[in-house]
């Protein structure tokens, strides 16, 4: 970590000014390319000239954005306390007198808002979404994806719009590292059919032909999703009935992935992730509605034959989500006739191309064009092979720093080492984005680059 | 030490205290010419440096010597702050030096005002409220090697276009601290102590620098410490 050798600023709640060396400034610690992100060139020269730079759009700008979001997420206040696991009193204070409070409780709370942390007190909305505010509110209200589900609770609410920051978070970082992002090479579609299942398919086979990969099975969507793709994949546990949501902040793109439920069980976690794919590379924007929730129920269903009220954004991505996992060409060679398909056929395809076992069979039978003999699906049986679960888990298990909660594990994490071990960020900043200590921090850094 | 010099006798001739206890203000507003012939009543000049001599020399006395003392609160007061925070060079922006304007000295003759004393009269401004928005009225002051604290900010004609500098009111020579003020309804002022080139070493520097206006007679409303970025704040914060 070069934090030493390169020229720090520091900020507070109201000005931001060069870092000194022994200063007792309390403020976050940031690098000239952090501080150049957030607040543009111009500072520099105001800092060099009157020692500070003012961040302060008027007076009780960062009470405005946090009471401004919290009601747009449809929270109390005694909610929103109890979702951020924090005391009511920091909420009230924030949101009526938020000179009593450090930045950093600030800006936790503006993180976990789906708010912009350096953007607090310079914006007085600090770098919020309407939109995303909006939706989450909307879904909050309403039944979410089918009326037999339960409303979002607040907890959830607020996974959602604290993955809008780490989503944001991650495609900096990601930028400012150079890492390819090959979803930048599909454009959206507006074209849902009818039928959406036909287009479904035919997006599948155009986004195989772009990554090249053919008809072969995908070793691991993570990678693919994350790695090459550049998408950002957030793993928390969430309400027990939802699979995945995507969630577009600002039109900047990421998955939410329940690591409750059924995602445990690696297929069914591999269709959700194609499922929440298709709406990411595909959906237009005014489609995504911010954050799209989806639940197992919807996407479990059979991407031809859906017998509920035909949703054809859900169906379009159900159809692309098992084509992508399991071209059609490829399954009718390990199926090859739809004459008393056995249910070991059904489950040599839920094993090659790791997917779910309702999944499977559907698209064994729209394989053949709905004319296969189908086994029943209890009698289906086949288990994830331990290689499919290596390449597909994420590194939940015996991570460091362990104060950092679930959602900011995975790609993220490493990203955040990354950026604070080439210099790009402080290692303040990283422990900000991983809630943990500095010192947790430094001492994890090793472990998540993989020299521990 | 600013006054050592007294306690082994000598003349002061130095810079250190050679007009100590002026204080002087320039409304931004006011051409020079206004400016000197509306303020020169209650305000000290330039070339009246005597009596901060006089409080420096009776200072030392009274340690010393014990001469004739007539020194005031306000003297006391500057004397002990620049014996604590002495006049140091102005800081660079890096390696290059301020370009020539910067540095050229405003004079007396530019309306360069020394408050010895609150005046009866100032335009009246508001402090800085947010990042867009630098007041009405600003002024810069420094505490010179000569005890000069205060000017407009706004660019006097022979200085071009660029808006004034705290060097111009040290002629790029030392200065213990710099800042910026606005006037209320005096005696009210709103002080910072926000400058580049003579920027506080701490907290307590700038509470001393806040003293010497109260001695003068000033209701100083400070813009305060910000315990944050570890400078002095630069926005005066409804509270």
């Amino acid at each position: 970590m070069n934090e030493a050798t390169t020229a720090l600023f520091v900020r507070g709640k109201y000005q931001l000014a060069r870092y000194e060396p022994g200063s007792s400034a309390t403020g976050r610690r940031l690098t000239e390319r952090e501080v150049l992100e957030a607040y543009g060139p111009q500072v520099f020269a105001e800092i060099d000239d009157q020692l500070s730079a003012v961040l302060l759009a008027r007076a009780g700008a960062i009470e405005h954005a946090i009471r401004e979001q919290r009601n747009a997420l449809g929270m109390t206040r005694s909610e929103f306390a109890r979702a951020a696991n924090v005391d009511r009193e920091i909420i009230d204070r924030a949101e009526t007198d938020a000179e009593q409070l450090g930045l950093r409780e600030l800006e936790h709370l503006a993180f976990v808002l789906g708010l912009d942390p350096a953007k607090l007190s310079i914006d007085e909305h600090a770098g919020s979404d309407p939109e995303l505010g909006v939706r989450l509110r909307v879904l909050e209200i309403e039944r979410v994806a089918t009326p037999t589900s339960a409303r979002l609770n607040a907890r959830t609410v607020l996974r959602f719009s604290e993955a809008a920051s780490i989503i944001r978070s991650h495609l900096l970082l990601q930028r400012w590292l150079g890492k390819q992002k090959e979803a930048e090479r599909f454009e959206t579609s507006s074209n849902y059919g009818p039928p959406a299942w036909r287009v479904g398919y035919a997006l599948a086979r155009r986004a195989r032909e772009i990554l090249g990969i053919g008809i072969e099975p995908i070793d691991s969507m993570r990678e693919l999703v994350e790695g090459r793709l550049g998408i950002p994949i957030i793993q928390v546990a969430l309400q027990p009935e939802i699979a995945g949501a995507t969630v577009s902040s600002n039109r900047q793109r990421g998955i939410v992935l329940n690591v409750a439920g059924r995602n445990s069980n690696v297929w069914i976690r591999r269709t959700t992730l194609a499922h929440e794919l298709a709406h990411i590379l595909f959906d237009p924007e005014e489609q995504l509605e911010s954050v799209r929730v989806d639940s197992y129920e919807q996407i479990a269903r059979d991407a031809e034959h859906d017998s509920q009220v035909p949703d054809y954004v859900e169906q379009r991505a159900n159809a692309f989500a098992v084509e992508f996992l399991a071209p059609r060409e490829a399954v009718r060679q390990l199926v090859p006739s739809p004459v008393g398909v056995s249910a070991a056929s059904v489950a040599q395809v839920m094993s090659a191309f790791g997917v779910g076992k309702a999944a499977a069979r559907f698209h064994v039978g729209n394989a053949w064009w709905g004319q296969a003999e189908l086994p029943g699906e209890s009698t289906i049986q086949a288990f994830p092979r331990d290689d499919q679960k290596a390449a597909e888990d994420f590194t939940l298990d015996f991570f460091r720093p362990r104060a950092t909660p679930e959602q900011r594990r995975g790609r993220f994490a490493f990203f955040v080492a990354e950026a604070v071990d080439t210099g790009l960020i402080t290692p303040d900043s990283a422990a900000q984005y991983l809630a943990c200590s500095e010192e947790d921090l430094r001492a994890a850094v090793p472990f998540l680059l993989g020299r521990a | 030490m600013v006054c050592s010099p007294y306690e082994a006798g000598e003349s002061c001739t130095s810079r250190a205290c050679g007009s100590f206890g002026h204080w002087s203000i320039f409304p931004h507003h006011f051409g020079a010419r206004e400016l000197t012939s509306s303020w020169v009543g209650p305000l000290g000049r330039a070339s009246d440096s005597r009596s901060r001599f006089t409080a420096c020399t009776s200072r030392i006395s009274k340690i010393g010597i014990n001469r004739r003392v007539t020194f005031t609160d306000a003297e006391e007061t500057l004397c002990d702050f620049l014996e604590r925070y002495p006049p140091r060079p102005y800081r660079r922006r890096g390696a290059a030096d301020y370009p020539a304007a910067e540095l050229a000295t405003v004079t007396d003759a530019d309306g360069l005002l020394y408050l010895n004393e609150v005046p009866v009269q100032m335009p009246q401004g508001s402090p800085r409220r947010s990042h867009t928005d630098d007041g009405q009225n600003c002024h810069i002051w420094v505490i010179d090697e000569r005890g000069r604290p205060c000017i407009s900010q706004t660019p006097l004609p022979r200085l071009g276009p660029k808006k004034l500098h705290h060097t111009n009111l040290t002629g790029g020579g030392k200065a213990s601290i710099g800042g910026e003020i606005w006037f209320g309804r005096l005696p009210f002022v709103y002080l910072s102590g926000s400058s580049g080139r003579y920027p506080p070493t701490g907290q307590d520097h700038l509470e001393g620098a806040e003293r010497l206006f109260r001695a003068v007679g000033f209701d100083v409303h400070t813009l305060g410490w910000d315990p944050e970025t570890d400078k002095p704040l630069r926005v005066w914060l409804e509270r």
